[in-house]
């Protein structure tokens, strides 16, 4: 009997196209927005977080332990050869040394306080993008000896330009007081108003020699692809730390951005959920209305000997249909809007202001999103949508089995 | 300026209350060592676990009464000709590769100076000698050659911007110390003092090597040699100004 | 004919015809209740949609504003005003010798809830094994609670009493560097202006744990007379802190302060000039809320215009009878029209009234998401969150109803008047 309430209940589905089509388009519509809103959501984030990743911090980095809670030179990694080993064995090419420590920078009359940051010019590049920032002169280059590549608004502040020779006071690491000058070579403009402000990038050897670290290092940074990370993590985690080596992943470095994306994704399932209850108020709306439509044919099928039982199940298969094809066809419509604004790109900057473009760039956003939905977020979405149509099909079965044969007849 | 004497003297003289003969006898300690002012010659040998000895040869001018003092590193070669300068209240530093002297705001100071066991706050010498601690005889005994020594605490006034709770010293009845305690406020030993190799300098019997034992950081050490000292021969004025961090270098 | 529902004759003048509003708008009623069941459910579409869209702009407009008053409450004030230039350079020998100005001015402004001075230098501290870089902030103890909430987040020993120019409140983090406890005493050494160093002993009084590293990392709090006092500024400050009633009052007071204050002597800031992050935060939030709406216009019009061309194609008999009785084709156009917009806005004010309820109930109340999130410390964020309604929602959703009305009204209505009447008739 099941069987061909089955097809009893598909066979009404083909038959009434409008009234199917209407039903379906509701749930479509509804998922296909939701698959646009997460499409956005989703490639904003992860171009965030890429950005933020790609520019100074890196996928991961290792220190020896206890550097990150206290950082002092005295913590160093003075033998990177287990470290480099591991990174060789993990098939990570793209990773670099730093030497970090804090300096007084002084310029003529003023001085303040930045982070040092010695690198290595060859291989920085290989792992940040902090080289294409520079906004005036160049990056540091192989070969340099003591120059300095300082953000924008930290050397206005000095009175320092281009050319002009910065003096770094710090301590090394038998603590005695030292300072050098270093030629500034290029300016940074990232948008982070730490790295602009705060930071002093010189050549890595330069930094070793003035803090007497010479073959001492107290970062190793690596990019690893994201989908990758944890999986490396533990695996190297496992070599580095009976090393007395910790190696920390972006997010344990700076838990910010992740907790601003969590934020956003908490506002994205309330919004589901709204649309959700638009979807399912808007679902019951057509099968009711259709099923109310039949009353007449109903009323007849009841008279001629067939069970409310049926009636309801025929009325409630006919909306989990309407609701699989809405389904289907909002997420193959959904997924291939993500796919067409993957590849082409969402352009704010042409609908923004421009004040707000620089804020962009500020939180490490492009002005071009590439829309990419994270698989969790596609499952929620569709998963949902699905079981709030089957969800708003109850009601109208139940209505649907509460029909007065004789009644129904008499229905115009 | 004696870097390390002027830790000698920064645990300097109580009030009159205390106990008359403790004040006079570490008066009598300051005048032996420092004097008004001094000249001196250092060699500090700064141990460290797990690497060499490294030693910094010094040469000071230390004007106790104005509070003003001058230091010339002459090695290692690393740090050979920088100079350092305290005058009104404000330290100056020169590096002969910098070209020029920057001024040491606080936040750099950080304790330890040029990587020793001594701090800057005995360098600059910030707490003042006079009317930080109450000092009182603890005890006497007869010394080896026949020389009365006392023992001294000078407990720190409440109020007093030193970060010691009490200090206790050992000192012969001349004036010539042998050995120095440290504590907190929780009276932890934090470090000690100790002289040794008393000889004649400059005319006057003193101490020519100082030892400071960090307690809390095993295997550290730095030993202060006097190498050659004189006190009271009038130091020229030329010697306590800017111009003259960079002229030492020449 | 079966039915018995009547058809209005619209009145005519010279062949012109007009219906007022009111005929249209009772029309419209009538014709909504005419299929009641369909109206209601159409309506709950909308009631939910209108609603839940407005309180979730009341639960971010809350939030947002949470974030500011936790940006602006726990340490920088509203307005801050200093010497010109130390806000940039920081530096002590930048002070106001005379904040008397600046105080009567704050006290006499109508919005400026409470001032406070401040004395901020940089400087460091020691103890027997420790040294570490500071902030030295001087404070006045009972006025600073007035502006700022730093005094709650002391979590060990007690904030500063008035008076107490010997106690000092330390960051945790500078606490911790210094393995300093409740009753230790810490030496601070900065520079007076001119230059001197000065040393002066302090003895911890508390604790503070704010979440942000400009506190926690830093600071060491101390009496705004002890500050004065070491660093013999006589009665003068680096920094008077102003309360503001509410933000949107901030632009107001400052301009205010900008026209008093003798702009020689004192520099006037506000919060997000000095510091924009939550600023921007709180406006890439606003740029987004357009998009929502649109989003949420797009899934609702998916959602009743269904029911619109079904009642479209329901009523076609009628509309043609309509139409060879003398309906013109506008009436029946703004016919429709007036149906989808009474329809539109009915559930909609439903959906705001409902939402505006909530809100009013939870804003006191405060619904708590601890559940949901981790720390979002870093982002001055409660858990708990208090929804706000405001003249901008308002706007905002009446524009969207608008719309939607407009939107979900035309296509049908037009699909109306393209009806060939004698073919209408004979549908069935």
């Amino acid at each position: 009997m099941s069987g061909t309430l089955f097809a009893i209940a598909w066979r009404n589905v083909v038959r009434n196209k409008r009234r199917s089509l209407i039903t379906v388009l509701s749930v479509a519509i509804g998922l296909l927005a939701l698959l646009f809103i997460w499409g956005f959501n989703d490639g904003s984030h992860n171009n965030l977080m890429a950005n933020f990743r790609a520019l100074m911090t890196g996928s991961f980095q290792v220190h020896q332990a206890d550097f990150f809670d206290h950082p002092k030179l005295e913590t160093n990694i003075s033998d990177q050869t287990v470290l480099l080993a591991a990174m060789e064995s993990a098939g990570i090419d793209a990773w670099t040394t730093r030497l970090s420590s804090f300096a007084l920078s002084a310029g003529e009359e003023t001085s303040t306080g930045m982070m040092l940051l010695g690198m290595d010019p060859a291989r920085e590049p290989l792992v940040t993008t902090l080289n294409q920032k520079v906004s005036v002169g160049r990056f540091l280059e192989p070969g340099d000896e003591y120059t300095a590549v300082i953000g924008a608004k930290g050397a206005a502040k000095l009175g320092l330009g281009l050319g002009d020779e910065i003096i770094l006071l710090t301590q090394d690491r038998r603590g005695t007081l030292t300072a050098d000058k270093f030629d500034i070579v290029g300016l940074i403009k990232s948008g982070d108003p730490i790295i602009d402000q705060a930071m002093v990038m010189v050549p890595l050897e330069s930094a070793q020699e003035l803090l007497v670290m010479e073959g001492r290092i107290t970062d190793l940074v690596a990019q690893v692809p994201e989908a990758e990370l944890h999986q490396i993590a533990a695996e190297l985690r496992k070599i580095l730390e009976p090393e007395g080596l910790a190696l920390l992943e972006w997010e344990e470095i700076n838990p910010i951005i992740r907790q601003m994306v969590n934020l956003d994704n908490g506002f994205m399932y309330i919004f589901i959920g709204i649309v959700v209850l638009i979807v399912i108020s808007g679902v019951i709306n057509t099968v009711l209305v259709s099923m109310l439509q039949r009353t007449r044919e109903f009323g007849v099928l009841m008279a001629m000997g067939t069970s409310t039982g049926a009636i309801g199940a025929v009325v409630l298969i006919e909306a989990i249909f309407l609701g699989l094809l809405g389904t289907a066809v909002g997420t193959a419509g959904g997924l291939g809007l993500v796919a067409w604004f993957g590849r082409t790109g969402i352009d704010l900057g042409a609908m923004m202001d421009p004040e707000l473009v620089e804020i962009l760039g500020e939180f490490y956003m492009d002005t071009i999103i590439f829309a990419e939905i994270d698989t969790n977020h596609l499952l929620i979405t569709v998963l949902g949508l699905l079981a709030a149509t089957i969800v708003s099909a109850f009601y109208p079965a139940w209505r649907a089995m509460r029909l007065e044969p004789v009644e129904a007849i008499r229905h115009v | 300026m004696s870097v390390a004497l002027g830790v000698l003297s920064s645990v300097g003289v109580g009030p009159v209350l205390a106990d008359e003969e403790a004040d006079a006898l570490i008066r009598s300690m300051e005048d032996r060592t420092r004097a008004e002012t001094n000249t001196a010659t250092y060699r500090m040998v700064v141990t460290r676990p797990g690497e060499s000895d490294r030693e910094v040869v010094m040469q000071s001018w230390d004007d106790r009464v104005g509070d003003r003092s001058f230091i010339h590193i002459l090695s290692p070669r690393r740090d050979k000709d920088t100079t350092f300068l305290k005058v009104e209240g404000n330290l100056w530093m020169y590096l002969p590769n910098l070209e020029r002297d920057i001024k040491i705001p606080p936040a750099m100071m950080l304790n330890s100076w040029m990587g020793s066991d001594f701090t800057n706050d005995d360098l600059v010498n910030q707490s003042s000698a006079i009317n930080d601690y109450d000092n009182t005889i603890l005890a006497r005994e007869m010394g080896a050659d026949g020389i009365e020594v006392v023992t001294i605490q000078a407990v720190a006034h409440l109020d007093a911007p030193v970060v010691w709770g009490r200090v206790v010293m050992q000192l012969r009845m001349d004036g010539i110390p042998i050995s120095q305690q440290f504590y907190d406020e929780k009276d932890v030993l934090i470090r000690s003092l100790i002289f040794s190799d008393i000889r004649e300098m400059g005319g006057r019997m003193a101490p020519g090597k100082m030892e400071m034992i960090p307690e809390t950081e095993p295997g550290h050490k730095t030993v202060m040699y006097i190498d050659a000292m004189t006190f009271d021969e009038p130091i020229d004025e030329d010697i306590f100004t800017r111009a003259n961090l960079s002229r030492r270098a020449r | 004919m079966s039915d018995q529902r009547a058809v209005p004759t619209p009145p005519s003048k010279n062949g012109v015809v007009t219906l007022s509003m009111v005929t249209y708008f009772l029309l419209a009623l009538r014709n909504l209740t005419r299929n009641m069941r369909r109206t209601v459910l159409t309506l709950i579409a909308l009631v939910v949609a209108i609603g839940s869209l407005t309180f979730m702009l009341t639960l971010t407009e809350g939030y947002l504003g949470s974030m500011k008053d936790n940006f602006v409450l726990t340490n920088f004030g509203h307005i801050q005003i200093n010497a010109p230039g130390f806000q940039e350079d920081g530096l002590i020998d930048n002070f106001m010798a005379d904040t008397g100005a600046v105080i009567a001015a704050a006290q006499a402004d109508p919005n400026v809830i409470a001032s406070s001075q401040r004395v901020y230098v940089s400087g460091l501290a020691n103890v027997a094994t420790a040294s570490a870089a500071i902030t030295v902030i001087g404070v006045e103890p009972e006025k600073e609670k007035a502006v700022t909430r730093m005094a709650n987040f002391v979590t060990d020993g007690a904030w500063l009493e008035v008076g107490d120019n010997g106690g000092v409140v330390l960051g945790i983090d500078v606490a911790e560097t210094l393995e300093a406890e409740l009753g230790d005493k810490v030496v601070m050494t900065t520079q007076a202006p001119g230059g001197d160093f000065s040393s002066q002993v302090f003895r911890v009084r508390g604790i503070i744990e704010s979440g942000t590293p400009e506190i926690d990392r830093l600071m060491a709090i101390v009496t705004l007379e002890a500050a004065q006092t070491w660093l013999e500024l006589g009665d003068g400050a680096t920094t008077v802190v102003l309360r503001v009633d509410n933000h949107e009052n901030t632009d107001l007071v400052y301009e205010r302060m900008l026209d008093q204050l003798d702009g020689q002597l004192f520099e006037t800031q506000r919060w997000f000039d000095v510091d924009p992050f939550i600023q921007q935060i709180v406006e890439s939030s606003d740029a987004s809320i357009v998009f929502i709406l649109a989003i949420v216009v797009v899934v609702v019009l998916g959602e009743i215009i269904n029911t619109m061309f079904m009642t479209l194609y329901e009523r076609t008999r009628e509309f043609g009878l309509m139409e060879a009785l003398g309906t013109g084709r506008r009436q029946l156009f703004a016919m429709l029209l007036w149906e989808t917009t009474v329809l539109v806005s009915i559930g909609g004010a439903l959906g705001y009234g409902g939402a505006a309820i909530l809100t009013g109930i939870y804003g006191k109340r405060g619904i708590d998401l601890t559940a949901f999130t981790e720390s979002l410390s870093s982002l001055y964020m409660d858990p708990i969150i208090h929804p706000v309604m405001d003249l901008k929602i308002t706007i905002y959703i009446l524009a969207t109803i608008a719309i939607t009305a407009l939107l979900a009204g035309v296509l049908p209505a037009w699909r109306a008047t393209k009806l060939n009447p004698v073919e209408a008739m004979r549908q069935i």
